[in-house]
């Protein structure tokens, strides 16, 4: 996996000052293709993005049209969208209906993301939203370890329980193994897979059958677009249990959505087609079918 | 000496192949399996990038190593480093990995993942770089 | 070896904690004391300046004919295709290298704030976004930007090769005739001669480096010259602030690329990508320390260019500037969009955690909520930074 060019093979190509200018632009254009990081891949293998935000200083930068216009120029077939506040998942769904899947973020402005697991007022926030809209889920919420237990945390996994809709956790694997103990059948997506290794997630997907990790903002299981083997591995034992997303935790990281979903297809490319397009677009596809009923 | 060494240290003792501290080799064990390390230039500053030679002496079942990831995270913020180390085989369960640059003071842990297959083995070795 | 002496040196002065100012005269208000770890950081800011050795990519490195005749190119408008502006019009010498804009204006408003140049060979990337890994590339970038010169290699050498002073410079740097050159070459040959002049911009020592040097040979009566206020905020800088974590050693910086809460939208539906783009550019470069031109055999400066990683965060990141004569390098961050120091400082004061991503483990940066004597502090000491004097060895 790991290739190493020795300093001996740049001393002994590197070209003399006589060298003629074509053959120094075949080396260059070498050179730009073997380092290219993020380089261009298929383009035309559809994606669903689980991990988007839309949060209230996106909104006067980037009104729904234009965010809408964002991520179908990614090639987006679906956007899980949650926001601080949910008006901006609701003002998106409003514009886009056929791509957005509202997930309800239980934050009422992005500044909770490290109290709102102990704030009692959480709770009728999300009841009163979810009796209002439809969601796939609840979440992205920030939770870690033993706060899984707390009331606030109990009760968003009774209301996802009583839906049939999931939860999108940041959270440590001792805080998902938690919300499986309080509800053994829950449906948990795992944003950011935990940032654990590739064998600890391994463990987690073999223990618990309904969840299911997102791979947003990680690129240790593709180092410049590359698919690391344990990962590769772990795809192909799991293949209908990743998802990919980008998260736009800032107004800026909108325009990075194009670029990530590059990158996706970029080391998607490395798969099988089964599994790939199950990675990029199938298992969120039927998740939001399972839980939205359709 | 840190804590991992006087580790390494106890457990030395049934791995005869393994290099030692009159080769400027540092020893690293867990009960699962033990590695002997030494930096390259072998003083860790910040922002000078350093390699690290090892050597896999005692592995899970007896098994080859397969490949080996060299990584360094600050744990209390939750970021590694902004360069990608390679590793070359010298030999068998012998490695030379280079690019590694810790561009921060602070907590270091520098992790030491040995594949056999997909089962992955991981020592750390903890620094502290102050600035 | 020199820090370790000075470190011995500085703890032989006293025992954990040295009351450092004097008893008398401006700073007999309150002594502000440093403890054995504040000492430490103290002293790993210098001393000033530190060994700044040839580039070894650039064979012309040190040539005293290669700086002079960097020098001339360095104000020589003719390396822009409309014939106004050269790298002096944007890094001018009479504004310690900065243009005091802003963002620059090239043939257009280009996205950047004006990088001051002094102490370049202490660079491992150029650039806010280390689009280029040494600073002869780093030259060559504003020549060939359509939104800066908007040159080539052909207009370059036509030029410059009409130009009978320039031409016997050349030949004598270089020991090649100009004409006869691939453009390519040509520039690049250029380039390497106004990096030769530019690392000769260095800043000068200022009231912290005798300060420093003072606390480190426990010269008290030294000590006593620098102001309260700026060891105050120095206590600051080194302690609550946390600012070292990246303004380290001499040249008060990392070298590398953070994300700090500055919004980077360049106008409503552009972004600056930062070191992303930036490692972007440099993969795609053909004068990059791995590219051919680079004249170090073994490439033993290429460590960087072969193994940076472009991460997901390197969205929205940029360089950590040297704060070395920071004073009088306003305005500040990458677009210019903080004017005075007191902003910056009020920037971390406040600094909008919202923007910031994670919540695992103890974040780098939070807001320091710094009272406003405290803040003042900061920018006292921050000023001390600076000098008057840009020297141009």
């Amino acid at each position: 996996m790991h290739v190493t060019v020795p300093i001996a093979y740049h001393a002994r190509h590197r070209p003399q000052p006589g060298v003629n200018a074509m053959r120094r632009v075949i080396l260059a254009v070498l050179i730009a293709t073997l380092s290219a990081g993020f380089a261009v891949a298929d383009t035309s293998r559809p994606i669903i993005d689980v991990h988007i935000h839309y949060s209230h200083d996106a909104w006067s930068m980037l009104p729904p049209p234009e965010a809408v216009k964002v991520l179908r120029q990614a090639g987006l077939k679906k956007a899980f969208v949650s926001s601080s506040s949910d008006d901006g998942t609701q003002m998106l769904y409003r514009a886009a209906p056929d791509l957005i899947v509202p997930v309800l973020r239980p934050y009422r402005r992005r500044g909770e993301t490290g109290t709102w697991v102990k704030d009692p007022t959480v709770i009728q926030h999300v009841e009163g939203r979810l009796k209002a809209n439809t969601y796939a889920g609840i979440g992205e919420f920030h939770v870690f370890g033993a706060d899984a237990d707390l009331p606030v945390m109990r009760r968003m996994v009774e209301l996802a329980r009583e839906r049939k809709i999931f939860l999108h956790a940041h959270s440590d694997a001792d805080a998902v193994a938690r919300i499986f103990v309080q509800d053994p059948d829950a449906l948990v997506l795992w944003a950011h897979s935990g940032f654990d290794q590739a064998d600890k997630v391994r463990a987690m997907l073999a223990k618990h059958k309904t969840l299911w990790a997102d791979l947003a903002f990680r690129s240790d299981h593709a180092p410049s677009g590359k698919l690391r083997p344990e990962w590769r591995q772990l795809f192909l034992d799991y293949p209908d249990r990743f998802m990919v997303g980008t998260d736009t935790f800032t107004p800026e990281r909108w325009h990075y959505v194009v670029e990530h979903a590059s990158y996706s297809r970029q080391w998607l490319a490395d798969l099988p087609t089964d599994v790939a397009d199950k990675i990029a677009f199938g298992n969120a596809e039927r998740l939001a079918a399972a839980v939205l009923g359709k | 000496m840190p804590w991992t060494a006087a580790l390494s240290a106890l457990a030395a003792s049934n791995s005869a192949a393994c290099p030692g501290p009159e080769q400027g080799f540092v020893r690293l064990a867990s009960a699962e399996a033990e590695i002997a390390y030494r930096w390259t230039p072998d003083e860790l500053k910040i922002g000078q990038f350093f390699g690290v030679e090892m050597v896999a002496c005692r592995l899970p079942g007896g098994e080859a190593v397969d490949t080996i990831v060299v990584d360094a995270q600050m744990p209390a913020h939750g970021h590694g480093m902004n360069y990608r180390p390679r590793s070359t085989r010298l030999a068998p369960d012998r490695y030379l990995v280079s690019g590694l640059m810790l561009h921060m003071a602070g907590h270091w842990r520098v992790t030491f993942d040995l594949f056999q297959g997909t089962k992955r083995t991981r020592l750390t070795h903890d620094v502290t770089l102050k600035p | 070896m020199k820090r370790l002496t000075a470190i011995a040196a500085c703890l032989a002065v006293a025992g954990a904690a040295v009351a450092i100012a004097g008893s008398q005269g401006r700073n007999a208000v309150e002594p502000a004391a440093f403890s054995a770890d504040e000492r430490e950081a103290i002293l790993s800011h210098g001393p000033w300046p530190p060994p700044m050795p040839p580039d070894p990519s650039n064979r012309v490195s040190g040539n005293s004919d290669a700086i002079a005749l960097g020098r001339w190119l360095f104000s020589d408008k003719r390396l822009s295709a409309d014939g106004a502006r050269s790298c002096a019009t944007c890094h001018d010498p009479a504004k310690a290298f900065t243009d005091g804009r802003d963002r620059s204006i090239g043939l257009v408003r280009v996205d950047r704030n004006a990088i001051a140049l002094a102490n370049l060979r202490l660079n491992r990337w150029y650039g806010w976004a280390g689009a280029a890994d040494s600073l002869w590339a780093q030259s060559i970038r504003p020549i060939l930007d359509p939104k800066e010169f908007a040159a080539t290699p052909e207009l370059v050498r036509a030029r410059l090769a009409a130009d009978a002073a320039i031409r016997a410079a050349y030949a004598r740097v270089f020991a090649a005739e100009m004409s006869r050159d691939p453009p390519e070459r040509v520039l690049v040959n250029l380039a390497k001669a106004l990096a030769a002049y530019q690392e000769t911009i260095v800043t000068a020592r200022t009231p912290f480096d005798d300060f420093r040097d003072a606390l480190a040979r426990g010269d008290t009566a030294t000590l006593a010259h620098y102001p309260l206020a700026a060891q105050k905020g120095l206590k600051i800088f080194v302690g609550k602030g946390r600012c070292t974590a990246c303004h380290l050693g001499p040249n008060f910086t990392s070298g590398e690329f953070e994300d700090v809460g500055v919004p980077y939208f360049v106008e409503a539906h552009r972004v600056d990508a930062g070191r992303f783009a930036g490692i972007a550019e440099l993969r795609r470069s053909s004068f990059s320390l791995a590219g051919p031109h680079n004249d170090d055999a073994v490439r033993a400066d290429a460590a960087p260019t072969r193994h940076v990683e472009q991460l997901h965060r390197n969205w929205g990141e940029f360089r950590v500037p040297s704060l070395r004569n920071v004073a009088a390098t306003a305005p500040y961050m990458h677009n210019g969009s903080l004017a005075t120091l007191e902003d910056v400082v009020r920037h971390y004061s406040q600094v909008d955690e919202e923007r910031l991503h994670g919540t695992e483990g103890q974040r780098l940066l939070r807001p320091l909520h710094l009272t406003r004597e405290e803040a003042s502090d900061l920018v006292a000491f921050l000023k001390t930074l600076s000098s008057a004097v840009v020297s141009q060895r």
